[in-house]
């Protein structure tokens, strides 16, 4: 230890609690950082929707009050024609972080991981739309290169599963397990 | 083999990272790289070992711990220790000071 202090101090932590005998054990080595899965299917039964599709954004700050000048004209609209297909999609409504009101959050939620495939069928089949003409224009709005588009699932969908998923570096593995 | 004349002290290059927060140090041995997890006696008994005599790292793991275990019992614990982190390479014997 580089000092008095800190030996004191773990002192305190072994004349704190119950006594446990030293240990000393080799760190597992445990990526997640790649691990990668499917949430099941069919997903258990539930009222909540199963998927959130979350997009973030800047928008350019010239273009704000244009931007959200459009979204006050148009998003209840987008809202009413999404409904309107009955296909489990959702449009959720565009959200300004504040203080700063240029990151912007576009939610859209999924009862079903099919409803994404047929809104988007939906969508390819209808240019004509004023639905698709309404995203067309939202998403002209987004030029920002570092957009996020992430997958939020229900988490009671993945009981079970993220264990059985991790990942383990096989290179790390033969360390681990040189003992 | 634990001695009590022997003096111990940490390996060269050694990296230690404490959580304190969760009672565990973490240890790095670059010269046979491994990373290990010492719990917070183990990690107490690596403290001590800064080139003091085993009968010393005895004298105050016992005294630290003196309402838990009895003397033999904490130089049981600390015999077993002290050669763990030597087999380990986390410490080794050191030329004694004095």
């Amino acid at each position: 230890m580089k000092n008095r202090n800190e030996l004191d101090a773990i002192k305190r932590l072994v004349s704190g609690g119950t006594h446990v005998p030293p240990s000393i054990e080799v760190l597992k080595s445990e990526l997640r950082s790649d691990f990668v899965f499917e949430p099941p299917f069919p997903m258990p039964p539930s009222s909540l929707v199963y998927f959130i599709v979350k997009w973030s954004y800047h928008i350019r700050y010239t273009h704000l009050d244009e931007f959200h000048g459009f979204l006050k004209d148009i998003e209840e609209q987008i809202v009413a024609d999404v409904k309107d297909l009955k296909l489990g999609a959702s449009y959720d409504g565009t959200y300004a972080e504040l203080p700063s009101g240029t990151l912007h959050l576009t939610l859209w939620s999924y009862k079903t991981p099919a409803a994404i495939d047929q809104f988007k069928h939906y969508l390819s089949s209808k240019p004509k739309s004023a639905l698709y003409k309404n995203l067309t224009k939202l998403a002209s709005f987004i030029d920002d290169p570092t957009i996020g588009m992430n997958r939020l699932v229900r988490a009671s969908a993945l009981a079970g599963i993220v264990t059985s998923a991790r990942k383990s570096d096989p290179i790390l593995d033969i360390f681990a397990a040189n003992k | 083999m634990f001695s009590q004349r022997a003096c111990y002290a940490k390996t060269r290059n050694l990296r230690m990272r404490p959580v304190p927060e969760m009672g565990i140090c973490f240890v790095f041995t670059p010269a046979k790289p491994k990373l290990y997890t010492l719990n917070t006696s183990a990690w107490f008994v690596l403290a001590l070992c800064d080139g003091r005599r085993g009968r010393e790292l005895v004298d105050a793991y016992a005294e630290e711990i003196a309402p838990h275990l009895s003397r033999d019992q904490a130089l049981a614990e600390i015999r077993n220790a002290v050669q763990d982190l030597e087999l380990k390479g986390i410490i080794a014997r050191v030329e004694c000071r004095g």
